[in-house]
């Protein structure tokens, strides 16, 4: 082997192992998000989908509540879609896929994730009824306040770019500013923590009808663990509401706190995340058939990965390696 | 339920496509003097065929029974090269260490996957000659669904993580062309292109787990690591979507 071989083939060495640097952590959150998008659009691809009542119903329904020119654009656009099901779903699968292949292939990120906020706040209006934060029906467990609002957010946080040199604390921080960021934390918790305390979700069987509605076409397993959560919460929801503003609210300040106290609110958030996903969510609905994503679940914990406060050493090179940039 | 008729169909095409490359890619490394991972490749081919007649039942080529003795080999095979290769190489670089064994895995999933699908589908009604239906588990099935979600969980990570491959070796290539001027890559290149392979291949399923170090690895380059990176993408994107119908 030549002298410039082994140069150029010890460059390239040291090159391939600060891209496989394992606190690259920007990366790998981006590329958790690539997988829930590819996840998204293969779940497009379901039967369902592809029949008149994905667009004519199972959207139309999201209509509700909203008000009335929201209601007619949703109205208009899903019976559009109902109309032309299998063309609109195709579409719908296919950018969902190329959303997540952008993501994962580090030259289009860029692209794919201003694609990604861009399809995500029309999936949002028209797909979701703006997450039902109009029609008084947004609940934490469920899904407020939508969870494709939160593939945006994470976008956004997730920005191949530093958008100052200076050491930040979090993932997070990077792209859009530690203020900034922790702005968008408050405000999802904070915004969450509300909802939780909003109308007929504080109401005693506010919780147990949202839980028990869930149970309709899950395996039996998931739909005996919907019971018996359901049966829990009966009579009890202005409590466990009250509760769960509570832990939500803590979520919230915590990115505040020192790193040690943050740290215990983000572990906090994972859990909630997790136990929303699985509890309130059943999954996202994707084991009936129907189930169009994950839901906010996996959504929640993504957010709070990176608000991960990390030590110092492991700050400087995250967030100054040209490498972390994802690009 | 049934959705139209053509996606099926044409994941059955990218199916039969990916296994006839791969077929071919067995058959000529040797002429060609290049590397392949022979096991890598057998699966893809197998998976590939398996698949399409699971699509599109005109496309059947065996009884299930033989489908499934042919990937509970298979699996056998990466589970045992798994354990092997962590025997051989515990405790040293963690890093090289986890994207060869991720690889072992990675197929052992897939394997599993295809046996899952095998033994948990309903068959339909040209089940004496291998074909089944995809379109929703039924009956014992319909509450066993954490493992398909497992499966398709793992599919997708390794479809991503390949991506992702894919781009770090463009930029290598590009890295390679800035450090060392267009000449010497013409000129002595001859190698290092093979290497730069060769890191492609550390981080993906391309691994270098039996292949012979050194220089032997310089003298027969790996054969179209990024082709085989896009089959096994679009092996995990087809299963993913098969497993899918399933949940």
């Amino acid at each position: 082997m030549n002298d410039a071989s082994v140069t150029v083939s010890a460059n390239r060495s040291t090159a391939t192992r600060e891209q496989r640097e394992p606190r690259d952590i920007r990366r790998a959150l981006q590329l958790v998000l690539a997988m829930v998008w590819l996840v998204d659009g293969l779940l497009q691809f379901q039967p369902f989908m592809f029949t008149r009542a994905f667009g004519s119903q199972m959207l139309a329904a999201t209509a509700q509540g909203n008000p009335s020119a929201v209601a007619h654009s949703i109205t208009w656009a899903d019976l559009v879609i109902g109309h032309h099901s299998v063309v609109a779903d195709t579409v719908f699968a296919v950018v969902q896929i190329l959303i997540g292949f952008g993501i994962a292939w580090r030259p289009t990120i860029k692209p794919a994730l201003a694609l990604s906020i861009v399809w995500s706040c029309g999936v949002w209006w028209f797909g979701e009824g703006l997450g039902g934060l109009f029609s008084g029906t947004a609940n934490p467990i469920n899904g407020a306040p939508g969870a494709v609002l939160l593939y945006a957010a994470l976008a956004a946080l997730l920005w191949p770019a530093d958008r100052t040199r200076a050491t930040t604390s979090f993932i997070a921080a990077q792209a859009v500013g530690e203020s900034v960021a922790r702005g968008v934390w408050i405000a999802l918790w904070g915004v969450l923590g509300c909802f939780a305390l909003l109308g007929a979700n504080r109401s005693p069987q506010g919780l147990h009808q949202i839980v028990s509605l869930m149970a309709t076409g899950q395996p039996r397993w998931l739909a005996g663990l919907d019971h018996h959560v359901a049966n829990l919460l009966a009579h009890r929801g202005l409590g466990f509401s009250v509760g769960l503003a509570a832990i939500l609210g803590i979520i919230a300040v915590g990115v505040f706190l020192p790193a040690r106290l943050a740290r215990v609110a983000v572990v906090l958030a994972l859990v909630l995340g997790a136990g929303i996903w699985v509890l309130g969510e059943n999954f996202g609905g994707i084991f009936t058939g129907s189930g169009t994503d994950p839901n906010s679940g996996p959504l929640l914990m993504l957010i709070a990965a990176a608000y991960w406060p990390y030590r110092h050493g492991s700050r400087r090179e995250v967030g100054l390696r040209p490498e972390a940039l994802g690009v | 339920m049934q959705g139209p008729g053509w996606v099926p169909e044409s994941f059955a095409g990218l199916m039969i496509a990916v296994s006839i490359y791969c077929a071919v890619r067995l058959l000529t490394s040797r002429a060609f003097r290049r590397q392949i991972n022979v096991d890598v490749n057998v699966a893809h081919v197998t998976m590939g065929v398996a698949m399409a007649g699971m699509l599109v039942p005109a496309l059947t080529t065996l009884p299930m029974g033989v489908w499934e003795a042919v990937f509970v080999g298979l699996a056998g095979w990466f589970s045992w090269q798994s354990v092997r290769f962590l025997a051989r190489h515990f405790g040293q670089s963690a890093g090289r260490d986890l994207h060869h064994v991720s690889h072992y895995l990675t197929h052992l999933v897939m394997s599993c996957a295809m046996l899952y699908m095998y033994l948990a589908a309903p068959t339909g009604g040209a089940a004496s000659a291998g074909g089944m239906s995809m379109g929703g588990a039924t009956g014992a099935t319909a509450n066993f669904v954490g493992l398909p979600l497992f499966f398709l969980i793992v599919l997708c990570a390794s479809a991503v993580w390949h991506i992702d491959s894919l781009s770090l070796s463009s930029s290598n290539q590009l890295a390679l062309v800035s450090a060392m001027g267009a000449n010497e890559l013409t000129g002595g290149g001859g190698r290092a292109i093979p290497q730069g392979q060769t890191m492609l291949a550390e981080r993906s399923s391309l691994s270098v787990t039996d292949a012979p170090e050194g220089p032997d690895l310089n003298e027969r380059p790996f054969m179209a690591p990024r082709l085989e990176l896009a089959c096994h993408v679009a092996m995990c994107i087809t299963m993913g979507y098969m497993l899918i119908l399933m949940l």
